[in-house]
């Protein structure tokens, strides 16, 4: 595979899109660029964040924060009492 | 992030604060589901929280591997709630009311859209519909390009042109852009 390839193939690779057998031979391919390879890789994340930013913004209920802070207090109790 | 990995509650409540709103709206564009977003947002940070130290601030900003736990959960989530043949009446549903995810928050209509969300619609907007649809199969449900090839009956080579093309325009037009992602 070369470069050129593998950076088209990494956006495919980060979107999930791929079929095994191309990500086994992506896999490789990886390996055998190293660095340039998990750079490219890194950039193509970005487009994973870019798709949702570019949504419309959905703030959740006001009552979920406070439900999730409940469950982390609870669990963060839980881990010191394991601890003790 | 580094505040969650060291288990400390307030810096998760800014995280929520921050970016609750851009997660919930991904994971509802997924599951196409009030309840289900909310529920999903709170496993989500759940996840977050307990498994912050898996997060490596080398391969990526936070916000990126956030988006992809919440793009997982929700896929998972969808598949599990209904069978695939469900899955493919509704997206051929879902197609024809409403061609374009992004479209329909068009920056005209959105009058609180940030800089950066105006400029990313614009990038998304500006792609042909097809290598659009392509993308959105993809990124909203999963699919693989197998999969988009067989649901909308175009060709695997044509589906893999547009998705090719399609994010090599997206890729391209995000390289001009500083963020946070």
């Amino acid at each position: 595979m070369s470069f050129e390839e593998f950076e088209h193939q990494a956006r495919l690779y980060v979107l999930g899109a791929m079929e095994e057998d191309e990500q086994a031979a992506f896999e490789d391919a990886r390996r055998e660029f190293g660095r340039r390879a998990e750079s490219v890789i890194e950039e193509c994340r970005r487009l994973n964040a870019a798709f949702a930013l570019a949504l419309r913004p959905q703030p959740p209920k006001q009552e979920a924060k406070a439900k999730l802070m409940s469950l982390i207090q609870k669990s963060l109790a839980e881990k010191r009492a394991t601890k003790a | 992030m580094g505040g969650v990995r060291r288990q400390d509650p307030e810096a998760l409540s800014q995280l929520y604060d921050r970016y609750s709103g851009v997660l919930k709206a991904l994971a509802l564009r997924i599951v196409h589901n009030e309840a289900e977003s909310e529920d999903l947002l709170q496993e989500i940070y759940m996840e977050i929280w307990n498994h912050a130290q898996n997060y490596v601030q080398e391969r990526g900003k936070a916000l990126g591997w956030m988006v992809t736990l919440t793009r997982r959960r929700s896929i998972d989530r969808l598949r599990k709630r209904l069978s695939y043949a469900r899955v493919e009446e509704r997206l051929q549903k879902e197609t024809e009311q409403q061609p374009g995810a992004w479209s329909y928050h068009s920056v005209d209509e959105d009058l609180e859209a940030s800089d950066m969300r105006a400029v990313l619609i614009k990038i998304m907007e500006g792609l042909p519909p097809a290598q659009r649809e392509a993308i959105e199969f993809a990124y909203f449900q999963g699919m693989s390009q197998r999969e988009i090839a067989a649901h909308t009956g175009i060709p695997l080579g044509t589906i893999k042109t547009r998705l090719e093309l399609g994010l090599k325009k997206i890729s391209d037009g995000l390289k001009g852009l500083k963020h946070e992602f």
